[in-house]
């Protein structure tokens, strides 16, 4: 499920594991007006730190979200994973506490 | 012909770096498991996962199988994320009747997706080993029927063995079922991935009894398995000499050959047909007919 255009999050949620291969992703809302907020951590942090942020920021800006914190503690994940773990804490976010 | 399944692998699907090794493991299938290898709380981050992984990983000549959860529990939400990555079969845990398959069928059928998606019912149950016919006659789409031994061993309140005997009378109605309908057997794990032997005793009883191959719990157990369902060179010769015999009996008329002394007949050249399609389908090199 996609939400609307400029839409809130409204819970703070995560997705993926600390290890190996994976990605630990911590979603929070931001301040009214405070916009995307992305913290990135990486062991792969020089050579692949650009490409992360483009697939976090596309997939956030996929849902229309604004005025969040991100944070994501990478281990070294492929894109695929990195993308994946960002729309499970976005939908979690959506969703939990409903 | 069906695809070639002489082995499968389960992968977890909520881990990431088991999922990536997939297609480099050399199984004829990987299955990219939804079910008791994901905790209740991951299940939305496992379809995530295993959609972008079908999507974005290439798999090359491997098999992608998905491993819903139980459609009486949520594994028609699992078809939903899953479908429009297009995998190539949906592996439907807890088998017990027509209805279960039906269900995935139809979910199948409204994704709109062009390529084709095979159904493999599990069957693991006291149940669903007395419906297996029904069940792998419920579809079109089902290519398979395959046997969870470890569950149906707790169902009909055995204790599993290294021999098996527990499950002996669960297989053979398996296998019997499965050939009725016109589909594959598949059978279950060999759980102890450090009993090389075992694994290699209990793999050529199943193929004696007629199983077309089996998953498997670790990348160790492939090798394995593979050798003994690929035909040997001697089987491929015999195939060979068997063929062209039949060749030259329908030639003269008749329904019977004679190779080495034997006398053939229909089975026998079924067989063989089978035998050179699978080492048609693995590349393998065919002889010449012996004289």
């Amino acid at each position: 499920m996609t939400a609307p255009r400029t839409a809130r999050i409204l819970h703070e949620a995560k997705a993926g594991l600390d290890d190996r291969g994976d990605v630990l992703i911590c979603l929070s809302p931001g301040e009214l007006n405070s916009g995307i907020q992305l913290e990135i951590e990486s062991t792969l942090m020089s050579l692949f730190g650009d490409q992360i942020r483009a697939s976090v920021l596309e997939v956030v800006e996929g849902y229309g979200l604004n005025d969040l914190k991100l944070t994501v503690n990478d281990r070294g994940a492929l894109d695929y994973a990195i993308r994946a773990r960002v729309q499970t804490a976005i939908e979690r976010a959506l969703t939990e506490g409903e | 012909m069906p695809r070639l399944r002489r082995s499968r692998i389960y992968l977890p699907g909520n881990r990431p770096r088991m999922i990536q090794k997939g297609p480099l493991l050399g199984a004829d299938a990987v299955i990219l498991d939804l079910e008791d290898s994901v905790s209740p709380e991951e299940k939305d981050a496992a379809r995530f996962l295993v959609r972008n992984a079908i999507k974005s990983l290439d798999f090359g000549d491997t098999e992608v199988m998905v491993r819903i959860n139980p459609v009486t529990t949520c594994g028609l939400q699992d078809l939903a994320a899953v479908l429009p990555a297009g995998p190539d079969a949906i592996v439907v845990p807890k088998s017990e009747n027509r209805q279960g398959v039906q269900a995935v069928e139809k979910a199948i059928r409204q994704s709109g997706l062009s390529k084709p998606v095979a159904i493999l019912p599990l069957i693991e149950s006291a149940k669903g080993i007395l419906n297996a016919y029904e069940i792998a006659g419920a579809s079109p789409l089902v290519e398979a029927i395959t046997f969870g031994g470890e569950d149906f061993t707790q169902d009909i309140g055995a204790t599993r063995t290294r021999e098996g005997r527990e499950i002996f009378l669960g297989r053979s109605m398996l296998v019997i079922a499965a050939k009725a309908a016109g589909v594959q057997a598949l059978d279950t794990v060999f759980s102890d991935f450090t009993d090389e032997e075992g694994l290699r005793n209990d793999t050529l009883a199943i193929k004696q009894m007629g199983f077309d191959g089996r998953a498997a719990i670790h990348p160790s157990q492939i090798e394995i398995i593979h050798e003994i369902f690929t035909p040997t060179k001697e089987e491929i010769q015999h195939a060979v000499n068997v063929l062209r015999a039949a060749e030259i009996a329908r030639c003269k008329g008749s329904g019977v050959a004679v190779v080495k002394g034997k006398m053939l007949d229909k089975p026998i050249f079924q067989r063989a047909e089978k035998i050179i399609r699978i080492a048609e389908r693995l590349g393998l090199q065919l002889p010449e007919p012996e004289e």
